[in-house]
């Protein structure tokens, strides 16, 4: 023990505060001062330069004119890894891609694929698009070889003209825009699946599985009493100005998404021959009730009634698909379903769908155009809708009223 | 390409390296030289064509301008007009790339403004200075700057490729062309002049990756999720509604104090690694700045590059005019004071702020800091002050000038982060607002954010920098001497051994996992 | 004038400006190690040369003095 502690004391202090060699020569003083450094300091280095070596091979992103053919998974990635496999996924022949909002990302490709009766169907979908990031990315998807059909869920993250992005958004450009040495393939997930392209032929990992499969239904909002009682409240004592026509509607050609995204999307579609189908997400109506009470984080509400600002920037899209002549795109008023909105049961929240026999049913109503717009319907949308939420004013949730 | 992108680090680095010492293996230091410019060519070019053209010219007039200066100054008599050419081509080009917003009203000069700045999207404001500081030091050093560049090194025979090679070297060398250190072309020559240029030495290699790994722990670790976690969202937020809840406004300006500062000297820190391992000592750009115990002491340790150069250009050609000015007037008291030295400063300072960018805030920050700095150069040489300091003991006076100082240095890092007057007014008004939800899209805090924020703290508090802790073994070259203000518990010191082989590791470890998981790797978005 | 005779001026001149009468200079001092002699101060200290000795220095010269005895020698030259 004795000597113990001069030379814990010698070694702390050449290590620490790097005083002189001491007279201290142990075998603990020894290994304090083993040449070892630049092995091990560079072990870090070593393993980034293997991780650029992989990325640079794989290029599971695309980024490059060399690496590997993209083989991606089917089936939906985690909303992390999404918006980086957007150049991927175009690469690869599919004949159909759905891309949307937080709405549209419950759908499991194969359910489309089977639905809609396609081979091969990808689900490109990431919460929060705006028509900044939403602009190029389906410039990007229009092209992908082999595709027939196109399904753009719109939501109101689409109505925003501030040019804002969110991290979803961003990444997904930072993709689209990478050169060659910018490496957002530079990532522990990514080079993981990455060895797996090479070992087994898929861009896939055992995480991403396992998160895939166990995405089946689970509690939908009939069991969750703190939302229902929102929705409650916002119903039974709902916003004065529920049903207030908005004394002003901003000009069609005010929207960022028709100059940005709807008018060159739908040029290209037309040259591809790719059939485009906008829908908008149907909702609950109860919903568009706390959106009046609620919602202070969307910044583009105007003055009035918010679901009759959300129909008029559908009306919008549809007469700038007419105006301009877009053969290729189809808008689909589908958020008038009562079949679907009016039941609770096929919701995770008040926003988002969580049961696939609901999800089946919007795209057959896709499909078969049951409410596609047309020139002779479209102003009655407003009405329509109108009703549909005046419809649900008696409503309580379970247990209230 | 940028010194924190993973493919410079972990790929252009090494074969860097193996080129480097390949070169001098064959060619000697010239053969290494080669490399080194090669090299600073293929990173110069991926900053964009705009870029590598304009460098490219910039490169071109003042290697022309410096001999001609050199020549001048030895024989002939036009130095002083050749120097006046070389510094007004190179501020121009760098205002005009840089200040189109403020410009582009501005008839034939505003469209090409503009034009350049959309061709030059990166920074030249760097490159610039030290490229007029070496016409500089040409004109007043010339026999020096001439022998640093002509003579051979030792052994060998003159070359008359050494001059434009020496000179490329230090103007374009890939380290600290983007964002510094600024350094002197007196301080780089010989360095890569002499013989052992292009010998790679192991105890070279340990300094500079141990500088290279503390600068990356420093900015990805600790800088970047700083931003992200604390101070961006917050900014945002206060920008887009005007208000924010006092908690969420007191950690954004706490955070960001330690953020800049990480930032700034980790990537410096990085810069000088790369450097250090060729064997090259570049100056050090900071010293514990964080710990200062007023605003003169603060421009001793914060950004001393710049401080150095500045003073030499601006406020030393203005004090002498000045002082001149009040001698032979025969001005006395304040009236001499002004233009000796109050103008002199304020310029000096509000010059360091518009040099970061074309925006208000910059301008006021510069005043502020100029305006104290007045103050407290009056303060400490009055005659008062200079009995009543000998009555006081010495950590006294440092605590207390660090307990004044910090607040206010803190309030002025958040008007220098703030896009606008108006948010800055906002922000501090929002410490004493009473709402406990923020509006907008702030996301609670997680307990690694506080973390990261309390170690930020201690590190910036307690902790040696990284030249403190090399310090036996000289990995830079030091603009400023400054007394320590480290804790002598703290007062670690480096030496290549296996613990700290193992920290190092950890840090790097550390760096590599933010690198490699946080998203924003924003290229070119903005 | 002799080199000890500018250094002992010199002084004087550098006592007055920095309001310190213990200064002592010798030819290798530098400014840097001389209490208040700073970047500031060497404006002052330079001018107040040039006026005591007549002299006049050159912007270059004011800033690239690397120590006492390099300031006598430039003195002695402007003689």
């Amino acid at each position: 023990m004795r000597p113990l502690i001069p030379a814990i004391q010698a070694i702390i202090g050449r290590v620490a505060y790097g005083s002189p060699r001491s007279n201290y020569r142990g075998p603990i003083g020894k290994l304090a001062a083993l040449p070892l450094f630049l092995p091990i300091a560079l072990l870090p280095f070593v393993g980034g330069l293997l991780m650029c070596v992989v990325a640079l091979v794989v290029d599971p992103y695309d980024v490059r004119p060399w690496g590997m053919a993209p083989r991606n998974a089917e089936g939906v990635y985690p909303q992390d890894e999404t918006p980086n496999l957007i150049k991927a996924f175009s690469s690869e022949q599919h004949e159909a891609i759905m891309f949307g909002g937080s709405t549209s990302m419950p759908f499991p490709s194969r359910l489309i694929a089977d639905t809609l009766n396609y081979k091969r169907v990808a689900n490109l979908s990431y919460s929060l698009p705006t028509p900044r990031d939403t602009g190029p990315v389906l410039r990007q998807l229009v092209r992908t070889p082999g595709l027939r059909r196109l399904l753009i869920d719109v939501d109101h993250s689409q109505m925003r003209n501030d040019g804002a992005t969110f991290v979803t958004g961003r990444t997904a450009l930072s993709v689209l825009n990478a050169r060659w040495f910018d490496m957002p393939d530079f990532k522990t997930p990514t080079v993981q699946a990455s060895i797996h392209r090479i070992i087994d032929g898929t861009y896939d990992s055992p995480e991403w599985r396992s998160l895939r499969s166990n995405s089946a239904d689970t509690q939908s909002l009939i069991d969750k009493p703190d939302l229902l009682m929102t929705l409650d409240d916002a119903v039974s004592r709902p916003a004065p100005d529920i049903f207030t026509a908005p004394r002003t509607l901003p000009p069609c050609d005010s929207f960022t998404f028709i100059r940005d995204v709807l008018l060159p999307v739908g040029r290209e579609a037309q040259v591809q021959g790719v059939t485009v189908d906008i829908f908008f997400p149907p909702m609950p109506y109860q919903t568009y009730w706390n959106w009046q009470k609620n919602d202070v984080f969307f910044g583009s509400w105007g003055n009035g009634a918010r679901y009759l600002q959300l129909v008029h920037f559908h009306q919008c899209i549809f007469r700038a698909v007419v105006v301009a002549k877009l053969s290729a795109v189809r808008v689909n008023a589908t958020d008038l379903d009562t079949a679907i909105a009016s039941h609770l049961e096929n919701y995770r929240d008040s926003v988002h769908l969580i049961r696939s026999d609901a999800m089946a049913r919007l795209l057959r109503d896709i499909d078969s155009g049951r409410f596609r717009l047309t020139i002779d319907n479209v102003d009655r949308y407003p009405g329509e809708m109108a009703a549909r939420v005046r419809s649900v004013a008696g409503w309580r949730a379970p247990g209230q009223g | 390409m940028s010194l924190v992108y993973p493919i410079f680090l972990f790929a252009f680095l090494p074969i860097f390296l193996a080129l480097f010492a390949l070169g001098g293996r064959i060619g000697g230091p010239r053969g290494a030289l080669l490399v080194l410019v090669a090299s600073s060519l293929l990173f110069t070019a991926s900053q964009g064509l705009g870029f590598l053209i304009a460098t490219t010219i910039s490169l071109a007039i003042n290697y022309a301008l410096l001999m001609a200066i050199i020549r001048a100054r030895i024989g002939g008599r036009w130095g002083r007009a050749m120097l006046a050419v070389g510094i007004v081509f190179n501020l121009a080009l760098l205002v005009l790339a840089k200040y189109s917003v403020w410009l582009q009203w501005m008839p034939g000069i505003g469209p090409l403004s503009l034009g350049l700045s959309v061709a030059i999207p990166t920074t030249l404001s760097f490159l610039t200075f030290q490229r007029s500081v070496a016409l500089l030091d040409a004109f007043t050093a010339c026999k020096a700057t001439a022998l640093g560049l002509q003579s051979p090194p030792k052994g060998e025979r003159p070359s008359r490729a050494d001059p434009p090679l020496r000179y490329l070297g230090f103007a374009s060398m890939f380290p600290n062309l983007m964002i510094g250190p600024i350094a002197y072309l007196t301080e780089i020559l010989p360095q890569i002049a002499r013989r052992s240029f292009g010998k790679l030495r192991a105890i070279d290699i340990s300094i500079g990756l141990t500088l290279l790994i503390v600068g990356m722990f420093k900015k990805f670790f600790l800088a970047d999720a700083l931003g992200e976690d604390w101070v961006d969202p917050v900014y945002l937020d206060v920008a887009r509604t005007g208000a924010t809840t006092s908690a969420r406004a007191a950690g954004a300006l706490a955070a960001y104090y330690v953020q800049l500062y990480f930032d700034f000297s980790g990537y410096s820190d990085m810069a000088i690694g790369v450097a250090r391992m060729i064997g090259v000592r570049l100056p050090m750009n900071f010293d514990s700045p964080l710990r200062a115990t007023g605003i003169i002491d603060f421009y001793r340790r914060w950004h001393m590059t710049l401080t150095r150069v500045i003073s030499r250009f601006l406020f030393s050609p203005l004090s002498i005019a000045g002082t001149r000015y009040a001698a032979r007037w025969r001005l006395k008291g304040i009236a001499a004071k002004l233009p000796s030295l109050w103008l002199p400063l304020i310029i000096n300072f509000t010059v360091i702020g518009l040099w970061h960018g074309p925006r208000l805030t910059f301008v006021v920050f510069g005043l502020i800091h100029g305006t104290w700095y007045v103050i407290e150069t009056e303060f400490r040489s009055a005659r008062w002050w200079k009995k009543k300091r000998k009555t006081i003991p010495e950590w006294r006076r440092k605590l207390a000038g660090a307990i004044i100082a910090i607040p206010l240095l803190v309030l002025t890092f958040a008007l220098f982060r703030s896009p606008t007057l108006a948010v800055f007014v906002d922000i501090l008004q929002s410490l004493g607002s009473t709402a406990t939800v923020p509006q907008g899209a702030v996301l609670p805090f997680d307990k690694m954010s506080v973390i990261r924020l309390v170690l930020s703290f201690a590190i910036a508090g307690l902790a040696p920098n990284v030249y403190e802790m090399l310090g036996r073994y000289r990995p830079a070259i030091r603009s400023f001497v400054n007394p320590s203000t480290t804790p002598r518990w703290f007062a670690f010191k480096w030496r290549p051994n296996i613990i700290w082989a193992g920290l190092l590791f950890a840090l790097a470890m550390l760096a590599m996992h933010e690198m490699a998981t946080v998203t924003p790797f924003v290229y070119q978005v903005y | 004038m002799s080199d000890d005779e500018i250094l002992a001026k010199l002084t004087e001149i550098i006592r007055d400006q920095l309001d310190e009468d213990d200064i002592v200079l010798n030819m290798s001092t530098l400014a840097s190690s001389v209490e208040g002699w700073d970047s500031l101060a060497h404006v002052r200290v330079m001018i107040g040369v040039e006026e005591a000795f007549g002299i006049r220095f050159q912007t270059s010269e004011i800033t690239s003095l690397k120590n006492v005895g390099e300031l006598v020698a430039l003195v002695r030259t402007k003689l």
